[in-house]
């Protein structure tokens, strides 16, 4: 009986781990799945408008320079980077973006602790089945089937056994433990690759917005040297040479690098979390770069693309 | 000296490209000038424009093969979080089956 009591609160005190591990985790795996969807949507965008910016770079160029527009040059500046790469990056970036929301959904799933209750319940009732076996008639004269019984109870025991055993192998935070280490690999290499490209994009979009600052000011400079210059025309181009100034200025810390460099930093520190002894220590290293992570992806957001398209459409 | 990175390279000729596009601002620059300066911005930006193109290209597989990985443990935990979320339905049905097994052995030993 004393075996049996031990073996129940040694299940008890496992869940209750286990339940214990998960919630841990739901701060910063919540934390890091909120700031990841952001830095996903901001590089989603950066990816959609890189033949955009592109096309748009070489319609600039014609009109500063006074050239005519080529319909072939111009559709080769459209399909400067191929469908097929575009593609093959929003796939990565969806399955990233799955690989936070299932981190987020186990580490809040409410199965460890419905599951406690249930074990709970389901002891309860192989206890009393336990003792309502023992009353059953074994002897000689009763019926034979009885002493079945007495053993299928054993049996039953048994199978609570094995279900609890199996349920144990698989809580909760074990899972999360094995996934975040198993998947630092591909999650850093995806990181890298995206900031690789990001980084790309980001010089490609620093050139374009010099070669319209310097344009503008040429604009400005030519209307200046004009006898007489127009006051009003000055005024308008005046204008331009800040917003192109505010835009080039802007692009240094408009794009996602940063906070792709905090993700990575942030899911390192996740997988040290899922390999340490989890202690408060080391919770408050995750929670730490998870925060710093969840500051640097509001920044990309606020820096997001609509403003610095809506900022160049108040200079056409 | 050490050897430049492809996005060194990048980075490098985007600063080359800025640095020119100072000088072509300047109001103090001749026509002849200012036409040597636009063809070599032109020649500059195809070569960054191409530079970046083919590193998108050879990126390509990188994220595939990553992506490909990372779906594999996606895959993985989705089985995990989904059996997770049914051990407790397991156990439920398991107790109901104890309870149902009790009434009858209780039957048994009543009678």
């Amino acid at each position: 009986m004393k075996t049996r009591k031990a073996i129940w609160a040694i299940a008890a005190l496992a869940l209750l781990s286990s339940a214990c591990a998960t919630r841990r985790y739901g701060r910063p795996i919540g934390g890091f799945q909120a700031a990841s969807a952001v830095v996903i949507a901001s590089t989603r965008q950066w990816l959609e408008t890189a033949n955009k910016l592109e096309r748009d770079h070489y319609i600039d160029s014609q009109r500063a320079a006074g050239d005519v527009i080529e319909p072939k040059q111009l559709e080769e500046m459209n399909r400067t980077f191929a469908a097929e790469d575009i593609a093959a990056r929003m796939q990565a970036l969806r399955i990233l973006g799955d690989y936070g929301a299932l981190l987020a959904r186990l580490a809040a799933t409410e199965g460890p602790q419905e599951a406690s209750a249930a074990v709970k319940e389901l002891g309860e009732g192989v206890k009393s089945l336990g003792t309502t076996a023992t009353k059953l008639c074994t002897g000689a004269g009763c019926a034979t089937g009885n002493t079945r019984f007495q053993q299928a109870t054993g049996v039953v025991a048994k199978v609570v056994g094995r279900i609890l055993e199996g349920w144990l192998s698989r809580k909760a935070g074990v899972a999360l433990d094995e996934t975040i280490v198993e998947a630092e690999q591909p999650v850093s290499e995806l990181i890298g690759a995206i900031r690789q490209d990001i980084q790309s994009l980001a010089e490609r979009r620093r050139q374009a917005a010099s070669e319209q600052w310097s344009a503008a000011i040429r604009e400005f400079n030519a209307e200046a040297k004009g006898k007489p210059a127009t006051p009003e025309r000055l005024r308008v181009l005046a204008e331009r040479v800040k917003t192109q100034a505010d835009l080039r200025e802007r692009l240094a810390s408009d794009a996602p690098t940063a906070a792709l460099d905090a993700m990575d930093k942030a899911h390192r520190a996740l997988v040290t979390y899922a390999r340490s002894k989890k202690t408060p220590q080391t919770f408050s290293q995750v929670v730490d770069a998870v925060d710093a992570f969840a500051t640097a992806a509001a920044q990309a957001a606020r820096a997001a693309l609509p403003v610095l398209e809506r900022l160049r459409q108040e200079v056409l | 000296m050490p050897e430049l990175s492809k996005s060194e390279l990048v980075r490098m000729l985007g600063d080359v490209l800025t640095e020119l596009d100072v000088l072509r601002a300047s109001p103090d620059i001749d026509a002849a000038s200012l036409k040597s300066l636009d063809s070599l911005r032109r020649k500059l930006d195809k070569a960054q424009r191409d530079l970046v193109k083919a590193m998108f290209q050879e990126n390509t597989q990188q994220f595939k093969d990553s992506a490909a990985e990372l779906k594999q443990h996606n895959d993985e935990l989705a089985q995990t979080v989904d059996s997770i979320e049914r051990v407790a339905d397991t156990i439920r049905s398991v107790t109901k089956l104890v309870g149902a097994v009790e009434k009858l052995v209780s039957a048994v030993a009543g009678a």
